[in-house]
C-alpha cells in the first residue's frame, strides 16, 4: 500500500538515482588521493540503500503520517504567499513586499482586524528596514519603482 | 602560575576604566542582538563592529570585539528557544530541548538555565585559555589531517548513531546532508558537482538550510497543527528564571562536561562550536538514565550544549594567540584585527604584545559576567516581545527568514532555496527524520572531504594511515565503540519493549 512516507522514500531514492550519472561521470581518484566523484558516488549509493532498508522496515512496521486535511488550504496559502513574497522582493522591492505580505497574511489568512494587520505590518517592516538596511548596511530597496 | 595570574590581573586593571567597561557592555549588547538575528553569527557581528574600532586604541578596540564575540554566542540561543529558529549552526542543538521547554510555558526558565550554562562554559573556556594555552598548543600542533578527519567523523557518527530513535533514519539524513554539503565547485580539481544553477557554484550556505528546515519547517508544522505557544504567566518573577537547587545539581555535571568538550573541540581548528554542541548533546543523551526525555525539554540537553558553545570561544582563542592559527570565521577576523592594530600574530605575540593580549582576555572575562547579568535581566523583555507578536509569529518568522536569507549574500536565489529546504524540513518533521545529523553533515562535508584527501596524499594512497597514527587510531576505536554501544543499546531497548508488550 502506498503511504506518504513510502512515496517520500521512493522519491528520495529516485532523485539520488537521477543524480548518479553525474557522480559516475566525475573522476573517482587522482594520483594518490580521491577524486571529486568518490564521495558523491558513495553518498548517493548510501541514500538509495538507506531508502530501500527504510522501505523494508516500514513494510514490517508501518509509519502513520498524514497531513491534516482541514489545514491543507491554509498551509498552501502560506506557501504560495511566501513564494509570492520572494518573487516580489526581487521585482517590486523588499520592504514594500514584506509590508504587504505581513498585512495580507494577517488580514486575509489569519482573519485579524484590519487595524491590527496594518499596525503589525508597518512596525515590522520599519524594524526590518532599520536593522538590516540602516544598521547592518544590507542593500535593500523600499520599492523598485521610485 | 603566579606569573600568569599577575599578567591576567594587569589585563583586568587595563580594562577597569569606565570607558573600557562601557565599550564591553555596548559590544555585549550589540553581540546579543546580532546573535539572535537569524542568519547572523559571530563573524557577521565582528565584521560589523570593526569600523568602530578604527579610531580606538588596541585595548579598547579588542575589548569591544570581545564583547561582541561573546555576545553573539549568548544571543544565538534566544531565537532558538523562543521561536525554534537558530541564528547559526551551534544554536541548532539549543532548539532540541529549549523550544519544547518554551512550548511547555517554561521559556523564561529555559533562557535562564541556558544563560547560566553559557556563562559557566565561557568561564571554563577562559580559565583554560589563561592557564593551559601553551601546553595545549604544543599538543594540538602535532595533529595532522588524519586526526582531524577522524575527529570530524567522530562528530558525524556520534550524532548519527545517537540522535533520534532510528539509526537508519539518522544515517539517511547524514548522507543527504553530505550531498548538500558537496554541491558546488570542487576547488581542488576544478570540477563542478550537482550545479544545476550558476548560483550553486559556490555551494549551498548551511545557514540557508538551517533557516529553511528549522524556521519555515516549524512554521508550516505550527500552521498545520494550529500550535500556539504557551508563554506562561504575564508577569513572572525573577526567581522563576533560575533553576532551583535540585535542578542546578542536575545540570551542574552536564555543564561541566559540556564546558570540557567545548574547550577541547574549540582548540582544534575547523571543528568549533557546532561539533562541540552536537558532541555535548549526544554525550549527555548517552549518559542519561532516561534518554527519552531528551528532545522533550530536558534541562541537561540544554545546559551541556550551551556550555560547550561558549567554552569553545576560549578554546578557539588558544591556537590564535599561541600560534596565530584561526580555527573559525570569527577568529580569522580577529587575526585581521591583530594585524590592523600592528600586532604580529604567532608564537611571539605574547612576548611582543603581551599586555594587549592579557587585556583582551580580561575583556572576554568581563564580557562574560556582563552578559550573564544582562541576559538574565532581559529575559522578561525577550519573552514579552514574543508575547506581543505571538498571534502573528508564523508570518513574522517567515518574513524575517526571507530577509535574513537575502542578507547572507544579497541573493534572492538563497531565499528560494530556503523555501525549498523549509518544505523539506516540514516533511522530515512529519516523518520523524532527525534534522541534526543532516545539518552537521552539511556543515562538515567539505572539511571532511578535504582532510580525507590530505590524509591519503600524506600516505600516498594508503588507508592504513588512519590506524598507524596513535591519536587517529584512538578516535577510530571511540567511533567503533560508539557504533557497538548504539547497536547493543537499540537491541536492549527492543527487547525491553517486546517484554513490556508481552507482559501486557
Amino acid at each position: 500500500m502506498i503511504t506518504l512516507y513510502r512515496a517520500f522514500l521512493v522519491l528520495l531514492a529516485l532523485v539520488a538515482g537521477l543524480m548518479m550519472p553525474e557522480a559516475l561521470g566525475l573522476p573517482k581518484d587522482s594520483q594518490y588521493t580521491i577524486g571529486p566523484g568518490f564521495l558523491p558516488l558513495i553518498m548517493l549509493g548510501a541514500i538509495i540503500v538507506c531508502c530501500a532498508i527504510l522501505l523494508l522496515l516500514d513494510l514490517k512496521d508501518k509509519t502513520n503520517a498524514s497531513v491534516k486535511k482541514e489545514s491543507i488550504p491554509k498551509m498552501l496559502l502560506y506557501i504560495l504567499a511566501t513564494a509570492l513574497l520572494i518573487f516580489c522582493m526581487e521585482h517590486v522591492g523588499i520592504v514594500l513586499s514584506v509590508a504587504v505580505y505581513i498585512f495580507s497574511v494577517i488580514f486575509f489568512v489569519e482573519r485579524h482586524p484590519v487595524f491590527t494587520a496594518a499596525k503589525v505590518s508597518i512596525i515590522t517592516s520599519a524594524l526590518i528596514y532599520a536593522i538590516f538596511h540602516v544598521w547592518l548596511k544590507v542593500p535593500m530597496t523600499i520599492c523598485n519603482f521610485f | 602560575m603566579l606569573e600568569i595570574l599577575l599578567d591576567f590581573w594587569g589585563g583586568c586593571l587595563q580594562m577597569m576604566t569606565p570607558y573600557n567597561l562601557l565599550i564591553i557592555l555596548l559590544g555585549s549588547l550589540v553581540g546579543t542582538v546580532v546573535g539572535a538575528l537569524p542568519g547572523l553569527g559571530p563573524s557577521a557581528g565582528l565584521a560589523l563592529m570593526i569600523p568602530m574600532t578604527f579610531t580606538m586604541n588596541p585595548t579598547a578596540g579588542l575589548a569591544l570585539l570581545m564583547g561582541v564575540y561573546m555576545g553573539t554566542m549568548f544571543g544565538g540561543r534566544i531565537t532558538s528557544i523562543l521561536i525554534n529558529t537558530p541564528g547559526d549552526a551551534p544554536a541548532i542543538v539549543t532548539c532540541m530541548d529549549g523550544y519544547p521547554l518554551m512550548c511547555q510555558g517554561r521559556g523564561g526558565f529555559a533562557l535562564g538555565i541556558s544563560a547560566i550554562s553559557s556563562f559557566m562554559g565561557g568561564f571554563f573556556g577562559i580559565a583554560v585559555l589563561i592557564f593551559m594555552a601553551p601546553t595545549i598548543a604544543d599538543l594540538v600542533i602535532s595533529f595532522g589531517a588524519p586526526e582531524y578527519f577522524m575527529l570530524l567523523l567522530l562528530g558525524l557518527c556520534t550524532i548519527a548513531l545517537l540522535a533520534g530513535d532510528s539509526v537508519m533514519k539518522a544515517m539517511l539524513m547524514t548522507v543527504i546532508g553530505f550531498i548538500i554539503g558537496l554541491v558546488g565547485c570542487d576547488f581542488v580539481s576544478g570540477y563542478t558537482r550537482f550545479c544545476y544553477a550558476p548560483e550553486l557554484l559556490e555551494g549551498i550556505d548551511f545557514v540557508v538550510v538551517i533557516m529553511g528546515m528549522y524556521g519555515i519547517g516549524e512554521v508550516l508544522h505550527n500552521v498545520e497543527h494550529n500550535v500556539h505557544l504557551e508563554l506562561g504567566k504575564p508577569n513572572f518573577k525573577l526567581r522563576e528564571y533560575f533553576p532551583n537547587r535540585k535542578e542546578l545539581k542536575e545540570v551542574s555535571l552536564p555543564m561541566l562536561r559540556g564546558s570540557l568538550i567545548g574547550t577541547v573541540i574549540g582548540i582544534l581548528p575547523a571543528a568549533g562550536g557546532t561539533i562541540a554542541t552536537f558532541l555535548a548533546y549526544a554525550g549527555e543523551k548517552k549518559l542519561a538514565k532516561d534518554p527519552d526525555r531528551f528532545g522533550k525539554g530536558a534541562p541537561e540537553g540544554l545546559a551541556a550544549p550551551e556550555a560547550a558553545n561558549n567554552a569553545s570561544v576560549g578554546g578557539a582563542l588558544v591556537p590564535l594567540i599561541t600560534m596565530g592559527i584561526p580555527g573559525s570565521g570569527g577568529t580569522a577576523i580577529l587575526l585581521g584585527v591583530f594585524i590592523m592594530f600592528g600586532m604580529r600574530p604567532g608564537p611571539l605575540l605574547m612576548v611582543e604584545s603581551g599586555d594587549i593580549v592579557w587585556a583582551m582576555i580580561a575583556g572576554l572575562f568581563i564580557a562574560n559576567i556582563f552578559l550573564l547579568i544582562s541576559n538574565l535581566l532581559m529575559i522578561p523583555v525577550f519573552v514579552n516581545a514574543i508575547r506581543i507578536v505571538e498571534k502573528h509569529l508564523s508570518v513574522l518568522v517567515l518574513a524575517l527568514c526571507c530577509v535574513g536569507a537575502y542578507a547572507l549574500n544579497y541573493s534572492f536565489f538563497n531565499v528560494w532555496l530556503m523555501l525549498i529546504f523549509g518544505l523539506f524540513g516540514y516533511v522530515t518533521k512529519k516523518f520523524k527524520l532527525p534534522t541534526g545529523p543532516l545539518i552537521l553533515s552539511v556543515v562538515l562535508a567539505s572539511s571532511l572531504e578535504s582532510y580525507f584527501r590530505q590524509s591519503l596524499m600524506l600516505s600516498k594512497g594508503s588507508y592504513m594511515i588512519f590506524v598507524t597514527r596513535p591519536v587517529s587510531l584512538v578516535i577510530l576505536l571511540i567511533i567503533l565503540g560508539t557504533a557497538v554501544f548504539s547497536v547493543v543499546n537499540n537491541q536492549i531497548k527492543k527487547k525491553k519493549k517486546a517484554a513490556e508488550k508481552a507482559a501486557k
